[in-house]
């Protein structure tokens, strides 16, 4: 059963010795409850402030971080402005450089009549030229050789007959397609 | 114990007067320790008509300390209502009670404080006290310039000691003067409440029986022990013991008579 609290006194006195504990305990457990509350808001405050005049800086260096970008992009497009050209001829002289084995094969391939065995081969890429050994079965094929050489500015260093083949020493110029 | 009873307790008074319908008792409550100091009778019927002599008598026995009255159960009418449904708003709940009490008290209700405590889940407990009577006695303690603290029911604060923990009698009866309580309790809940008025003391066993057998036949439950609260000690407590011993009801294990009308300190 529920306990009852009856009570009809027109006069009641509340009962200080145990009011005024929990008044105080109350009143205490408020202070603290809103010390808390206060602790933790202005904190929470504080912090977003920080955060928010960190975002500003942040937000400034950013754009300062853009305007330099930008800056240093023209001053890039200036630069390259002033190198292509000089990159492009470099790249120029760096091609006329180089070389393709495989074309120059080609071109030995197409050139020389089907007869004729490459003994030996020689590059000399300063004067942009090859020095060749040839063996030809025969005299004819000799003549071919020497007629399809012909444009390449041909050089003949030495021929001689040795069991019935004939062994050719030429030098001549590569032209590139 | 009720939070606002917590924060907002009612003070101890220091000394308890036990007002009957012609006997007045004087317990002292000073530090704690309760005991009776004095007693006396008056004449109810000439109440009304002189307190001069009454006013006299309380002045030379009173001390002028903080004063608690404890009025036995004649001055009330109890009322115990059982709802299906309790409503939430106090007003709704307010005419409800009053409309149940209004079908078993038709009388005018403007003489009366009436006052009501939900003593469990769906059951009011009604008190309806006559103004006059307690503002009479407050008033004739005031005369005196004795601070009266504390204006409550016996029967009430026996309800308190005796119900409000976990292993509780089956009932009590509570004998004063001129009114005979029984009251029923449960599985913690209030079940039955009778009060009566009685001439001769011989009357008080044979009407415990028969509430006793009305409760067997009627709720199919038979209380096993009970408490006798006769603080004037009208009944041979020994007699009484043989007598519902033989019902197969055993007394409970409390003090022989114990304050238990006066409220519980906690």
């Amino acid at each position: 059963m529920k306990k009852i609290r009856l009570n009809i006194a027109l006069h009641r006195r509340i009962n200080k010795a145990v009011f005024i504990p929990s008044i105080l305990a109350a009143f205490i457990f408020t202070l603290l409850l809103f010390y808390f509350t206060y602790h933790l808001t202005s904190r929470y405050i504080n912090d977003t402030r920080k955060m928010k005049n960190r975002l500003g800086s942040v937000k400034s260096e950013l754009t300062k971080l853009e305007k330099e970008g930008e800056t240093a992009n023209i001053k890039i497009a200036s630069e390259k402005s002033l190198w292509n050209p000089r990159i492009a001829y470099c790249n120029f002289l760096i091609e006329k450089k180089v070389y393709y084995l495989s074309e120059r094969l080609n071109f030995l391939e197409t050139v020389l009549p089907s007869e004729i065995q490459v003994a030996s081969l020689q590059w000399k890429n300063a004067q942009n030229q090859m020095e060749l050994q040839l063996i030809a079965p025969g005299f004819p094929q000799v003549l071919s050789t020497y007629k399809a050489l012909a444009p390449y500015d041909l050089d003949l260093i030495s021929d001689f007959e040795q069991d019935g083949r004939f062994h050719m020493n030429v030098r001549l110029k590569y032209v590139s397609k | 114990m009720d939070l606002i009873e917590r924060i907002f307790p009612d003070e101890y008074p220091q000394q308890y007067l036990y007002i009957s319908a012609n006997r007045i008792r004087i317990i002292s409550a000073a530090s704690g320790r309760m005991e009776t100091t004095d007693e006396f009778y008056f004449d109810p019927k000439r109440l009304a008509a002189s307190t001069t002599e009454l006013t006299q008598n309380l002045g030379e026995r009173l001390r002028l300390v903080k004063t608690g009255l404890i009025f036995d159960p004649h001055f009330f009418i109890f009322n115990l209502f059982d709802f299906e449904k309790i409503p939430l708003s106090p007003k709704t709940r307010r005419t409800m009670i009053e409309w149940r009490l209004q079908k078993v008290f038709p009388e005018k209700m403007d003489q009366y404080s009436h006052l009501y405590f939900r003593t469990s889940a769906k059951q009011y407990f009604s008190i309806l006290i006559s103004r006059e009577t307690h503002q009479f006695w407050e008033n004739l303690l005031n005369s005196l310039k004795i601070p009266v603290i504390f204006s409550g029911n016996s029967t009430v604060e026996i309800c308190n000691h005796l119900f409000h923990k976990q292993k509780t009698p089956g009932f009590f009866i509570e004998v004063t003067p001129t009114a005979l309580v029984t009251v029923f309790c449960h599985r913690r809940k209030l079940l039955y409440f009778r009060k009566t008025k009685y001439s001769i003391v011989a009357e008080i066993v044979d009407d415990v029986l028969r509430t006793l057998q009305f409760i067997n036949t009627q709720y199919s439950w038979k209380p096993d022990s009970w408490n006798l609260i006769d603080f004037f000690e009208l009944v041979d407590r020994k007699k009484f013991q043989e007598e519902m011993i033989k019902t197969g009801c055993k007394p409970a294990p409390t003090p022989a008579t114990p304050l238990f009308f006066l409220p519980k300190r906690t």
